[in-house]
């Protein structure tokens, strides 16, 4: 048995009668690819109420059952990726920085993986990342990592989309293609990750304002200090690094088991956050933001919009079919 | 009569209690309409052209909002006068400017001037627009996400404080004007265009850190992590092109590592006033593209350069690649580019001297004009006195070496160079003469510039 992983028995139990859900596929590969997954249930749960302005009113509704990661993707798991795509990178050395984020550096070609390098100590942290490379990430992983230049440019998003038009309008596809196994949270799927919870209202389900399964906010502070996110923690002087890895906060989870939605990187969601799509949302505080703002950042209607490609400052929570849909699988976590 | 009634009567057809007026609105955290009535007041100039005034600080010892949002395209904010008087803690003010309540595709086209005309805790929390931005004064700066160009100077009056100043500001055009947090700290800044001019650099500063500077084609800036006494650090610089000059304490690492690297060519002057040591730490530049000076250790502190801190000249897999791992390397200042890295107090560079250390220069005839130049790993600087003792002996000879009068020599800074002590004979004198070794010391009168 691994510890600290789930183990999986799937049994030959049929699914409850409904539609199968548009974004599932049977490719049970998706359980080998070495990530913590987390499935998001309960479809057909009630949408957001929205706030009292009728913001976000009417989402995070969703009628499929899906996957997110437990946590950010980590430098470590970023890492391999990059190394990977190194010989395909068409950009310049001062564009890499929405490849490599704030903690893999570049040592010597752009095309060379062996020119990359994680800064030592930061393996364990959440990764930064542009946008559109989290798009070429997804579909990497949607080609089970082939090292080819077709695996990183369809699949899940199509690469030959990001262009600019002359009125200075983007073509970026919106969301993920038919059939993708690995994609970006949409903005209903990563608040229904984070706020939903099932058990509100008498079983009805309702929504929680802060992650954590909380209705106020979160308050920052180092985990051996009963702190609950660090969030702002990285405002000033550095911190020290386990406070900032990821699942630094595991007593700090939305009520499907998702930890660090407060803190860490900002995360990334398909929705445009301007008219000329040049701009993805990005939800949850980062552990860069300020003390005066992580917990506005943090809560469920505040949206914040950032440039989509270019240099990173945004991390990923990324998103998956769930593999055997027409089996049901039984998952436990021997922790 | 108090200001601000005045301001009410004279404009007081232009008052408006509740929410929307013309493109503009104002509220409370959430897009909430019910700030209190004289709150706030927006002006329409017409044409698009707005003045908001931000007044009461309507709820004492809570955080007071105002956020302002659009409700038609293309706003032009000139001014927003953060006017609210309040106590220096536990009453915050926080400003947004964001876009619309009802169409979050909808922003604000450009605001010209954020100010804040009144003593309070005034925090800017956030200022998301599709052009440009101009002068912002504010004691707490969080994002300036920005479409178009910063055209004036964005400051952060914070009082002494390691986590706030200016945190992010991030625009897709160019940065033309000073960003400063005089007693704060900087975060992250990034254009996709250029920051500062050839003609007009920018001034970047902060007491506590600078943490990255990236993405920009070219840097015109003269920037300072550690003024006003600070012990302020540099984590990034990542750009094309760096004119101008850098100071900071040292390079900061811990956890995304330290890197200052300069695709294109480093023009710039880099001083680190203690060590550059340890591992996570690079500053690279192309092949010859070091053309200016670095120092560490310019605080004479006893820093060091060494333990995996590099300076590549080069990258990595290019087979003219230099890498200089300490003090006293031997690449000539020409290989490099022209420039040196130096640990103060700087070595003579052997090497770049003219003739270089050791060598023999040969003269068909006695030159009374031969200039010696000897080059350092730093710049220099003389006074009065003789910068060097200069001896000789019969060449080829083990005889012991006869100091001489240092009249017989005129001493200066080589115009072109810095580092460089050029050593010529006086008029008059015979200066250096064929026949004898020379053997050229340094005095105590021979400084670190």
């Amino acid at each position: 048995m691994l510890k600290g992983w789930i183990a999986l028995i799937c049994a030959l139990v049929l699914t409850a009668a409904g539609a199968v859900p548009a974004q599932q596929a049977p490719d049970l590969r998706s359980y080998l690819d070495g990530l913590d997954w987390v499935v998001i249930g309960d479809p057909g749960n009630p949408a957001f109420e929205g706030g009292a302005q009728g913001q976000l009113k009417g989402r995070g509704g969703i009628d499929y059952r899906f996957r997110l990661t437990r946590t950010e993707i980590t430098v470590r798991q970023w890492f391999q990726f990059v190394q990977a795509f190194a010989p395909y990178y068409e950009g310049s050395y001062g564009q890499s920085y929405g490849l490599t984020g704030d903690f893999i550096y570049i040592a010597g070609p752009l095309n060379d993986p062996d020119s990359y390098h994680m800064v030592e100590g930061a393996e364990d942290l959440p990764t930064n990342l542009s946008w559109r490379m989290a798009a070429r990430y997804c579909n990497w992983l949607h080609n089970n990592k082939e090292r080819t230049e077709e695996a990183f440019a369809k699949g899940a998003y199509e690469t030959s989309t990001f262009t600019v038009n002359k009125d200075g309008t983007y073509n970026d596809q919106r969301t993920r293609s038919p059939g993708a196994r690995y994609w970006i949270p949409s903005l209903d799927e990563w608040i229904k990750g984070v706020y939903y919870d099932r058990t509100l209202n008498h079983g009805r389900g309702g929504w929680w304002w802060h992650p954590g399964s909380s209705d106020e906010p979160l308050e920052a502070g180092f985990p051996w200090e009963h702190g609950q996110t660090n969030g702002s923690l990285f405002a000033g002087p550095p911190p020290p690094i386990e406070a900032i890895e990821v699942g630094a906060y595991p007593w700090i989870r939305s009520p499907w088991g998702l930890l660090d939605a407060s803190g860490g990187m900002r995360e990334w969601t398909e929705e445009f956050g301007n008219i000329n799509h040049s701009q993805r949302i990005t939800k949850g505080s980062s552990f860069f933001s300020d003390d005066f703002s992580y917990q506005y950042e943090d809560r469920i209607l505040t949206l914040m919009p950032s440039f989509a490609w270019g240099t990173a400052m945004e991390g990923l929570r990324l998103g998956s079919a769930v593999p055997g849909v027409q089996y049901q699988p039984v998952l436990w976590d021997d922790n | 009569m108090r200001r601000k009634n005045r301001i009410a009567a004279l404009l007081s057809c232009l008052v408006m209690t509740v929410s929307s007026y013309g493109g503009v609105i104002v509220t409370d955290e959430d897009c909430d309409a019910t700030i209190p009535p004289g709150a706030y007041l927006v002006v329409d100039f017409g044409n698009n052209h707005f003045d908001v005034y931000l007044w009461d600080l309507y709820k004492p010892f809570q955080t007071t909002f105002f956020e302002i949002h659009p409700t038609s395209a293309g706003v032009i904010i000139d001014n927003i006068f953060i006017d609210v008087t309040g106590p220096p803690a536990g009453s915050p003010v926080i400003v947004r400017v964001l876009p619309s309540c009802d169409n979050p595709d909808l922003k604000i086209d450009t605001v010209h001037n954020i100010l804040e005309t009144a003593n309070g805790e005034h925090l800017l929390n956030r200022v998301d627009v599709d052009g440009d931005v101009g002068l912002i004064i504010v004691e707490a700066i969080g994002d300036v996400l920005l479409g178009g160009d910063v055209t004036n100077h964005i400051i952060a009056t914070t009082p002494d404080n390691d986590q706030r100043g200016i945190t992010k500001v991030r625009a897709l055009g160019s940065i033309f004007g000073d960003l400063r947090a005089p007693l704060g700290r900087i975060a992250f800044i990034r254009a996709d265009g250029n920051i500062g001019t050839p003609e007009q650099p920018i001034l970047i500063e902060a007491k506590h850190y600078i943490r990255n500077i990236t993405q920009a084609i070219n840097l015109y800036a003269d920037i300072n992590a550690r003024v006003n006494g600070g012990t302020g650090t540099i984590s990034k610089i990542i750009v094309d092109n760096f004119v101008g000059t850098l100071n900071a304490r040292t390079m900061s690492t811990t956890p995304s590592g330290g890197e200052l690297r300069f695709n294109e060519q480093l023009a710039a002057t880099i001083t680190f006033g203690e060590s550059y040591t340890g591992a996570n730490r690079t500053i690279q530049v192309p092949v010859g593209g070091l053309t200016s000076q670095i120092i560490f250790n310019a605080d004479n502190v006893g820093g060091v350069w060494g333990n995996g801190a590099e300076v590549w000249i080069g990258f990595n897999g290019d087979p003219d690649q230099i890498i200089l791992t300490g003090p006293g390397y031997t690449n000539t200042a020409e290989s490099l580019g022209g420039g040196s890295v130096g640990l103060a107090p700087f070595d003579l560079h052997d090497e770049s001297c003219a003739p270089a250390n050791g060598e023999t220069v040969l003269l068909e005839d006695a030159d009374p004009d031969l200039e010696v130049k000897l080059r350092h790993y730093g710049p220099i600087t003389l006074n009065a006195n003789a910068p060097v003792t200069i001896e000789r002996r019969t060449a080829c000879t083990t005889d012991s070496f006869v100091l001489l009068s240092s009249t017989d020599f005129d001493y200066s800074v080589d115009p072109a160079d810095g580092n460089s002590l050029l050593v010529s004979g006086a008029p008059g004198t015979d200066g250096f003469e064929t026949g004898y070794e020379y053997r050229l010391i340094a005095t105590p009168d021979l400084m670190c510039d």
